[in-house]
């Protein structure tokens, strides 16, 4: 159990609330990065920073300040422009990445994408990347042998099992991970824009699934560009400025801060 | 906790069946194309020091194999062991599982390949005229130390090569000179008597010597060598665990900045 107002503490048990119904608590929530590291990320150059006194690194909080809490069976769309702390805000309620700072407490079991083709073998067959997506969700074997054909179907990857999954479109690609983490048993679902590839067909049958987990209890966090998806199918939003909630509440309010924000014509 | 040890499994297992597949590329022409390494090595090497340069020591082949395939081990599962992190990040970025199993797979990889190429090495040893004896049977205890020895160093290097990203090339000379530094194609009692005393602060010179002692003279290993060098492998699987743990909440910080 973490305590309150702690630096960076991250658990799992129930939030300090002591609510059965809350699902994820963040409370003064930051994450600081050390950026421009890159180019003097060779050892022996580190090595003379470190003697010299002399970095190139400058401190950089993605995001700071953040104060949530969501029910369970709660869908809360996240949005802002790029670069305003989404898929580090997403990375950190799932244990990805350490809070920097502020307190963080989520209660089950957790299933994310950040990025399409996240953690698959392209030089596998689709069969041994269903399996391994399968394992990286927590899905025993004998959950996985019951529920294979489903994730097949689900996928639309029946003549596809034996091939690379190299030799697939991009949006067969993304179909894998999808497919086989909507069919885990998961309290939590993180996704970060990982509808964008796949087409309408297919989209429509994933928002129909991820409706139906909802109503099982399911709790959905959404970051993405589309309003159009965060407006039908969430209640609830949060928009990040600069890392910081810049507004948050009913999903239509802020959906219509953001675009007022960006100058953008309302989604219908 | 029961629960989490399942799912850890399980991840363990498919991680470690995808990374053997992807080295050994699923066929039996990929396992050879593995083989190739230690393989010509051993060509070059038995070439120069019994063909060209007249004959170096008794039963030299059966010598030179039991110290390229040991100091194959030690290269493969090291390098391929610390670089995991890094060939591996998306996965790290997406799924929360423990961090240690992605160099824990790798080397269980590099470990089975090895495993097989011990059968062979077996039968070839067989076939040059070794006779299995008892002390075969100690072969698998010297061969489980240098295994907890290379995933320490695995663990600790793979923080390091996240951190420094020429580290692999640092680690890829380091590895180099070990190869000449330590008796795998030329006996010990060849670099003269004075000399010898720098190869007791080479763990694998003590590893391969135990090796051979056992599979070619048919001796059981001291238990004082085989209990220090034990001794030595766990404090380096120590470190490197104590390394990794310290730096576990940082890995995906390495990867982003």
């Amino acid at each position: 159990m973490p305590v309150a107002g702690s630096a960076g503490a991250v658990g799992t048990a129930r939030p300090p609330s002591g609510d059965d119904q809350i699902a994820i608590s963040a409370v003064g929530l930051g994450k600081r990065f050390q950026i421009g590291t890159k180019t003097d990320a060779r050892f022996f150059s580190q090595m003379l920073a470190w003697c010299s006194g002399i970095t190139n690194t400058r401190p950089l909080w993605a995001v700071r300040g953040i104060d949530l809490q969501i029910r369970r069976g709660e869908c809360v769309g996240v949005i802002g422009r790029n670069g305003s702390g989404k898929t580090t805000f997403l990375r950190m309620l799932a244990g990805v990445l350490v809070p920097t700072e502020g307190t963080l407490c989520t209660h089950g079991r957790i299933s994310t994408f950040f990025s399409i083709g996240s953690g698959l073998f392209s030089e596998l067959r689709v069969i041994d990347n269903i399996r391994l997506t399968a394992a990286l969700c927590g899905m025993s074997r004998a959950t996985l042998r019951q529920r294979f054909d489903a994730i097949v179907a689900f996928g639309e990857l029946e003549d596809y099992l034996y091939s690379r999954l190299g030799e697939l479109s991009t949006g067969f690609t993304s179909r894998v991970p999808l497919a086989t983490a909507l069919h885990s048993d998961i309290d939590i679902l993180l996704t970060d824009e990982v509808f964008a590839t796949g087409d309408t067909p297919f989209q429509t049958k994933c928002l129909a699934k991820m409706n139906e987990l909802l109503r099982q209890g399911t709790t959905t966090v959404m970051a993405s560009h589309s309003m159009a998806l965060i407006k039908n199918n969430c209640s609830r939003a949060i928009c990040l400025e600069h890392g910081a909630v810049a507004a948050q509440g009913p999903v239509a309010e802020v959906v219509q801060y953001y675009e007022r924000q960006c100058g953008a014509a309302p989604a219908k | 906790m029961i629960d989490n040890f399942a799912v850890y499994a399980n991840q363990f297992r498919e991680l470690t069946r995808c990374e053997w597949k992807l080295r050994e590329q699923s066929t039996l022409l990929g396992f050879l194309w593995t083989l190739l390494n230690p393989l010509l090595m051993f060509l070059v090497l038995y070439m120069l020091f019994t063909r060209w340069m007249g004959g170096f020591m008794a039963n030299y082949p059966g010598y030179l194999l039991i110290g390229v395939v040991q100091f194959n081990l030690f290269t493969t599962a090291t390098t391929t062991g610390m670089g995991s992190l890094n060939s591996r990040r998306s996965i790290m970025m997406n799924f929360i599982m423990p961090r240690e199993l992605f160099v824990l797979t790798t080397v269980c990889s590099v470990a089975i390949s090895h495993a097989i190429e011990l059968v062979l090495m077996l039968v070839f040893l067989i076939a040059l005229g070794a006779v299995p004896r008892l002390s075969w049977l100690t072969f698998p205890l010297i061969d489980a130390v240098l295994l907890l020895f290379v995933t320490g160093l695995a663990l600790g290097l793979s923080v390091l090569a996240l951190r420094f990203i020429d580290f692999l090339r640092i680690w890829s000379i380091i590895t180099t000179a070990g190869f000449f530094l330590t008796p795998v194609f030329y006996s010990a009692a060849a670099i003269g008597a004075d000399r010898q005393r720098f190869l007791r602060f080479n763990p694998m010179a003590h590893i391969i010597g135990l090796a051979r002692d056992c599979l070619l003279e048919g001796r059981f290993p001291a238990w004082r060598h085989m209990a220090a060098l034990t001794a030595l492998a766990l404090l380096v699987a120590g470190i490197g665990y104590a390394v990794f743990n310290k730096q576990k909440r940082r890995l995906s910080d390495y990867v982003l900045s």
